[in-house]
């Protein structure tokens, strides 16, 4: 695989930049430089079916699997237009496939079964190889189908790079669609949009159970900003911390073990606590006459990054949990030094990074702390664009930021690759989508 | 002969006289009916039921001076009652106009100001008339607090303002009220949650200071989610960064 990469890196390099899709103006966010991207070829689905439903079935899980692999970051998806190879369900002719540049194949096949239901097949090739490497078959509705193609999306992207992908995810958001602001979960394209809360009034700062498919949000129902867990399999609900002034901010530990919590007990004075799942079991963690907000656990929940404004302006800090709460002898340091107005901390899953959103010019751009790079790690932005890019969210396999924009007016949910690209818009309705929040990968 | 005459004559004039006194009280009985009639048509019962008790007040003293004989008094009783009785149907009138004009504003009012709890409950569902009405002269009365940005700091004229707030919930003991911190659309929510918990609290201390109970006194935080305001101005932010009151539940 290795030597036909290098023979070809030429040729692709060219298709690359012809396929660049057309970006916003401003947009190329790279977090870091991509290995490489791996050609893919992605044929359209072999639809063995006359019905124009079916072929247009075939036609939209092809687009989903090229979304996917494109917005990956780390897959080349070749240009459909170079494919020499006609449609056929014949034996795969590997060498039209290695001729065009092409080190993988993926291909799909819809029919219908005798019982009159959809049918795909998944099928990876390595073409070095020139065999089969994955192969999967499922059956079900339209939208159980796209998942399908998700799962198996991540199931390529394992097998090309040794990291599972985050298809098979879902972003949990606020949208003020109802007038108020409600919970809704979309999947990670952005497909599939469902309400979670419908209790009309304010619901705010999802944020999902590790592994699981219970939320934990803010809710005003009971005229306090409390924090509740929904189970959205279940469809239970109930109240986790409902004491005087606020309960937000609620960040679980990454092995779901306590939740870092905002609360006011001291004079309508925010502070970080920590609380475990069942409510119970309160540690106050900050501890300064400043507000003290936002907390982001590391992944291996030894520090948490949070916002204060105790150096006079909202700026990121972190603090060492592995030696207790703040105290004398464990003051928070602080990580941003640039712009008057730094918020929103999300500590990448990998450990590397704390994507946050920085005051730059009267607007928010992503910017990201590349830890262990010199005491503090380096700052820089990932965005400049003249609108707001605010409230970044990681992927489970932190190749991707979500974030809320306003470049359309109102604010949407986007997605995009850390090895740059254009932003994916996830949401396109009329009212504001903001606070994403990825949920763990539901496989594995 | 002329002496009868003169009797006569002088008779009818004292006839004259006394049914004349009974017949000037009577009509003047009849103008105030009258105008109590227009008052209570006007709505003087309810707008300006001072003046309306004053004028049935006087109309029933008058028509039992006229029973009594009184016709002097009853005349001028009723003459007191018709005058009171325009009055109310005149103030009542104003202050209708000003209700109705006042209700407009609040009405438009109520369309802006964000509320959260929904339509029904500010309309006082399940409320007394006295509860309904004592909302509304609260929020007449009690004016927001405007607040810099990312700032939580009373201005001399925030103080000033709570100033007479602090005045008009001393004249309204029984009331207990809800602060609302607010904050502009700018900057993250989840600070902007905590900078307008902060400005509510700092209202709280103040009033406190201004001699207001406690627990009178309850606080809540809607942050950037309530604009009273929802352009994207700086004039518009500036209205919604703002500590606002409510009457407590």
């Amino acid at each position: 695989m290795r030597k036909i990469l290098l023979g070809l890196i030429l040729l692709l390099a060219a298709a690359a930049l012809a396929q660049e899709p057309p970006g916003f103006e401003g947009d190329f966010l790279v977090i870091t430089k991509t290995p490489q991207r791996f050609p893919v070829a992605v044929p359209n689905f072999l639809v063995n079916s006359t019905s124009a439903d079916d072929q247009a079935v075939g036609q939209r899980l092809t687009e989903l699997l090229r979304q996917n692999f494109q917005s990956s970051g780390v897959l080349q998806i070749l240009d459909p237009k170079s494919y020499l190879t006609p449609l056929s369900s014949g034996p795969e002719d590997f060498s039209a496939w290695t001729l065009i540049g092409a080190e993988a194949l993926v291909r799909g096949y819809l029919t219908r079964t005798p019982e009159g239901r959809v049918q795909i097949e998944l099928k990876l090739y390595d073409l070095a190889k020139q065999e089969m490497v994955l192969g999967k078959r499922f059956t079900g509705s339209e939208a159980a189908l796209r998942q399908m193609v998700h799962r198996f999306s991540d199931d390529v992207l394992e097998w090309l790079t040794g990291r599972r992908g985050s298809f098979e995810t879902q972003i949990a958001l606020v949208s003020d669609q109802s007038g108020r602001k409600e919970i809704q979960v979309i999947d990670s394209d952005g497909g599939n949009p469902r309400p979670v809360t419908n209790n009309h009034t304010l619901n705010l700062a999802p944020e999902w159970w590790p592994n699981s498919s219970r939320l934990l949000y803010t809710s005003y129902k009971a005229k306090n900003p409390d924090l509740y867990v929904l189970d959205t399999f279940e469809g239970k609900e109930w109240r986790i911390s409902n004491r005087p002034g606020l309960n937000v901010g609620a960040a679980f530990q990454p092995d779901g073990k306590r939740i870092a919590l905002v609360l006011t007990p001291r004079e309508g004075n925010s502070d970080i606590f920590l609380i475990n799942p069942d409510g119970s079991g309160l540690t106050q963690v900050t501890s300064s006459w400043a507000i003290d907000v936002a907390p982001a656990w590391s992944p291996d929940g030894k520090f948490l990054a949070f916002v204060s404004d105790r150096g006079g302006t909202p700026q990121i800090y972190m603090l060492d949990l592995s030696r207790g709460a703040e105290s004398e002898n464990n003051r928070p340091v602080r990580l941003t030094w640039e712009g008057d107005y730094n918020s929103s901390p999300a500590w990448s899953p990998d450990g590397q990074r704390i994507a946050f959103a920085g005051r730059r010019g009267g607007r928010f751009d992503l910017m990201v702390i590349e830890l262990g790079k010199g005491p503090g790690g380096s700052v820089r932005a990932l965005t400049e664009t003249p609108f707001n890019e605010e409230d970044p969210a990681w992927s489970p396999d932190s190749r991707s930021l979500a974030f809320a924009s306003d470049r359309y007016g109102n604010y949407d949910i986007f997605s995009i690759s850390v090895y740059g690209g254009t932003a994916r818009r996830l949401t396109e309705w009329p009212s504001n989508e903001t606070a994403p929040a990825w949920s763990s990968s539901l496989k594995r | 002969m002329r002496a009868k005459v003169s009797w006569w004559l002088m008779g009818l004039a004292v006839a004259g006289l006394l049914l004349g006194c009974g017949g000037k009280a009577k009509k003047a009985i009849t103008e105030a009916e009258t105008a109590v009639e227009e008052a209570k048509q006007a709505e003087a019962p309810q707008y300006a039921p001072d003046e309306f008790k004053s004028a049935e007040d006087n109309l029933v003293l008058a028509r039992d001076q006229l029973e009594k004989r009184k016709f002097k008094d009853s005349r001028a009783s009723a003459i007191t009652a018709r005058d009171q009785a325009y009055l109310a149907r005149d103030r009542a009138l104003e202050r209708k106009k000003t209700a109705e004009a006042a209700k407009q504003e609040t009405k438009a009012l109520e369309y802006n100001v964000p509320s959260l709890y929904g339509e029904e409950e500010l309309a006082g569902a399940g409320k007394t008339a006295t509860e309904v009405s004592m909302e509304e002269q609260a929020k007449a009365a009690l004016q927001d607090v405007i607040f810099d940005f990312d700032s939580a700091t009373l201005s001399d004229e925030g103080r000033s303002i709570l100033a007479g707030n602090a005045q008009w919930l001393k004249n309204n003991a029984g009331l207990k009220m809800l602060i609302e911190g607010h904050c502009d659309e700018r900057g993250a929510e989840e600070y902007n949650l905590a900078l307008g918990q902060r400005r509510a609290e700092a209202v709280k201390k103040y009033l406190m200071s201004l001699g207001i109970e406690e627990s009178r006194l309850k606080t809540i935080s809607y942050g950037e989610s309530l604009p009273l305001d929802p352009g994207h101005t700086e004039e518009a932010w500036a209205k919604n960064r703002r500590v606002h009151f409510a009457v407590s539940q």
